[in-house]
């Protein structure tokens, strides 16, 4: 398709400003307008799923008893492009020890989120803003999971809850070669 | 498809079966001799007429896993296009450290940048000297991309390069006397860091000079130490204004290479998405364009647009710049409920804005005044390696969409828009009817969005997360995608798109492990970018802006 140059004949200056202000007019008027539309009764993206999709600041997980959803199996590091998280698996515990994300060096690509099979770390809709945590950026656990903008500090709850009482012998498998990838 | 076989046995006649073969339907790889090497490139060029040079690359084989077949250093790899049967060649040259190549720009105007890239990066000798640093800064010393170089030593770097500086000004022979006037690394008609230094002479302008390399990240080193999926987060970081095409770029690239194929659906919105990315980057480039050339009001109506699809970008993936939304065979997730209503709407509501918009823009009598100049000839355009829109404002007929189709594009109705001068009015056409084409690619495409499962290639897509936690061996799957990532045979390639500049390639070779060995990016903007200085020479300052922003120079893909 050529594009013909003398299909856009010119007009004059007051044609132009009349054409201009049509356009801003019919603008304001179905501006105007859309106040009393209501809905068309379409479907349409939710805003819970919106939110739900927003890469803001990463959060952990929290399970029905309100503790740590995380097993500190080490995937999340593995896969992280920018190096920023930091784990360390306590033998003991059979659990994560620490867990410290350098939120500077985060670029907010969502694929720890993805790595994670049991929903144990999260983007949240909260953008990082320079006065967040004192300006200590290199975070814990503590702020991660129990910050107070996370239910009150009392965390989101995991989409997988991984409850003791309720893991058999199927489930077990996620205890078990638990930080093989921190250690590596 | 004759045609091709006809220049095919051409070349081969000529070259002799030893040293051409064909790696891939259309791709063609010739291994270069440094005794014949101005013929065989005047060959290729006036008798092939494989007019385009798309990309001078280097490789450093130093540490390289499995044999050397020559048994040198380096390798310098030349990517030529033959833009009447679309065919891509690939001219490969051996050399060692202290061997110098001939510079092939007297054959390509367009070399020029990126044989100082060459050398910058690589350390690679044109005619026997040393060329000008480009990318990095005039006093760095050593040659980034090799593989024994010290990434962790620091270079201090004392002095910024001068206003037109002596020594280049003696390179080039330009004159001691005019104005020379900076326009600066922040000025606000650049999107980005660069800088433009020009000579006047009363408001005409008689020299450029151009520096960039603000924002070299180093992207292709980076890219040696990460994963195939890990990569994908920084190509959003190439051409910020359309993040998806990269993406889409990147991930195909790694798909070919590996020789999978990818679900249905996952190519239906990759088109989806590439061509609302492909709309977003041309809306910028025209509100910026706008706003440069005194109508300030015009970027908030363009950007109004932008805001609207950005919305669609963020509640599929939750970012509106930064989507990192494809991974390596397939998509990142699926649609989420309700949002292809979203996305008709939107388009709906776009396509009755652009028609306003063109209403407003496409007559003004100032408008017009203030963009028919600095046309560019065809011949020309095509010496200097343009590509996209810039080259069809030109008047040449080139869409890799149309030509070479991948994904679904050979099954949508959509038309190539052309211009005839080459000059910002034509380029400020095409991106106009260029947008409406895509909105109509786009509704097409959702009319017919194949159903079934996204991520269905074995061994590369994560299984499902509810799998997982069930299954012992779906767990062991996935935790060795995640760790190792993904593992693809050695080999190398060079896959093209139509990105929103013009034609994006990604230049991938693999040695077996699961980072890429090396990886080039072919930048749209790099040529576009080299030929400002002489598009604009004896035209005055204010087309110069008018052209600056009419090439659309994004400088996170200029410098990678």
């Amino acid at each position: 398709m050529i594009l013909k140059r003398e299909l856009y004949q010119r007009h004059g200056y007051f044609k132009g400003i009349l054409i201009v202000l049509s356009f801003q007019v019919s603008r304001l008027f179905k501006l105007f307008l859309n106040i009393f539309k209501k809905g068309e009764g379409r479907l349409t993206v939710s805003e819970d799923q919106k939110r739900s999709q927003y890469k803001g600041m990463l959060a952990l997980t929290v399970n029905k008893q309100g503790e740590i959803q995380c097993t500190g199996c080490g995937l999340c590091q593995a896969v992280c492009p920018s190096d920023c998280i930091d784990i360390q698996f306590d033998k003991k515990k059979k659990g994560v020890g620490a867990f410290n994300i350098d939120l500077l060096r985060c670029v907010f690509c969502g694929l720890c989120e993805e790595a994670c099979p049991i929903d144990g770390i999260r983007h949240t809709a909260e953008i990082p803003s320079p006065g967040h945590f004192e300006q200590n950026w290199n975070v814990g656990i503590s702020t991660l999971a129990f910050r107070k903008s996370l239910n009150d500090g009392k965390g989101l709850l995991s989409k997988y809850t991984l409850d003791p009482k309720d893991l058999d012998q199927e489930n077990e498998h996620f205890l078990e070669d638990e930080g093989q990838t921190s250690n590596a | 498809m004759e045609n091709s076989r006809e220049l095919f046995q051409k070349c081969e006649d000529h070259f002799g079966p030893s040293r051409f073969t064909e790696c891939r339907p259309m791709e063609w790889v010739l291994v270069g001799d440094l005794g014949k090497f101005q013929d065989d490139f005047s060959f290729l060029k006036e008798s092939c007429q494989f007019n385009l040079l798309l990309d001078i690359c280097g490789v450093d084989n130093l540490n390289k896993k499995g044999e050397n077949p020559s048994g040198k250093r380096f390798e310098v790899n030349y990517h030529l296009l033959n833009l009447e049967e679309h065919v891509r060649i690939r001219v490969k040259v051996y050399l060692d450290d202290r061997e110098s190549l001939l510079s092939i720009t007297p054959l390509w105007k367009g070399a020029e940048w990126f044989e100082r890239e060459a050398w910058d990066m690589y350390g690679i000798l044109f005619n026997g000297k040393p060329k000008e640093r480009i990318l990095t800064h005039h006093e760095f010393r050593g040659h980034p991309l090799r593989k024994d170089f010290d990434i962790k030593k620091r270079i201090p770097l004392s002095s910024p390069l001068a206003l037109a500086p002596q020594d280049t000004r003696k390179l080039r022979g330009l004159p001691e006397d005019g104005h020379w006037l900076n326009i600066d690394p922040s000025h606000p008609i650049t999107k980005g860091a660069l800088r433009v230094m020009v000579n006047l002479e009363g408001e005409k302008i008689k020299d450029v000079l151009l520096e960039i390399g603000y924002l070299h990240r180093g992207f292709e080193k980076l890219c040696e130490g990460l994963n195939y999926n890990q990569i994908i987060p920084y190509t959003d970081r190439l051409n910020y204004c359309s993040a998806a095409l990269n993406n889409i770029g990147w991930c195909k690239a790694v798909e070919e290479l590996m020789e999978i194929e990818i679900s249905e659906r996952a190519k239906a919105l990759r088109m989806v998405f590439g061509e609302l990315a492909r709309v977003i980057d041309h809306l910028i480039s025209l509100g910026t364009m706008a706003e440069d050339l005194g109508a300030p009001t015009g970027l908030w109506f363009f950007m109004e647009l932008r805001e609207r699809i950005s919305k669609l970008f963020t509640s599929y993936c939750g970012g509106s710049f930064n989507p990192s939304l494809t991974r390596v065979g397939g998509m990142s997730h699926d649609l989420p409920l309700g949002w292809v209503n979203d996305c008709l709407n939107t388009v709906k509501s776009v396509e009755h804005s652009m028609d306003d918009l063109s209403k407003m823009f496409s007559q003004l009598p100032w408008w017009m005044d203030k963009t028919r100049v600095c046309p560019i000839e065809a011949r020309e355009a095509i010496e200097w390696g343009f590509t996209g829109p810039c080259l069809r404002a030109c008047g040449i007929n080139y869409d890799l969409r149309k030509v070479s189709p991948y994904y679904y594009y050979g099954d949508v109705e959509f038309e190539v828009p052309l211009g005839s001068k080459g000059d910002v009015y034509d380029k400020y056409l095409v991106r106009m009817e260029e947008i409406r084409q895509s909105l109509k690619i786009i509704t097409q495409v959702l009319d017919y969005l194949p159903v079934g499962r996204l991520n269905i290639v074995d061994g590369v897509s994560l299984p499902d997360k509810s799998e997982v936690y069930k299954d012992k061996k779906a767990l062991d799957k996935y935790r060795s995608i995640i760790r190792d990532g993904i593992k693809v045979k050695p080999g190398e390639i060079y896959s093209a798109i139509e990105g929103a500049n013009g034609e994006l390639g990604f230049y991938i070779q693999s040695d077996g492990g699961n980072t890429p060995y090396r990886v080039k990016v072919r930048p749209p903007c790099f040529p576009l970018f080299q030929s400002f200085s002489e598009i604009v020479k004896g035209n005055y300052l204010s087309d110069a802006y008018a052209t600056l922003v009419s090439l659309n120079i994004v400088p996170g893909e200029l410098d990678r």
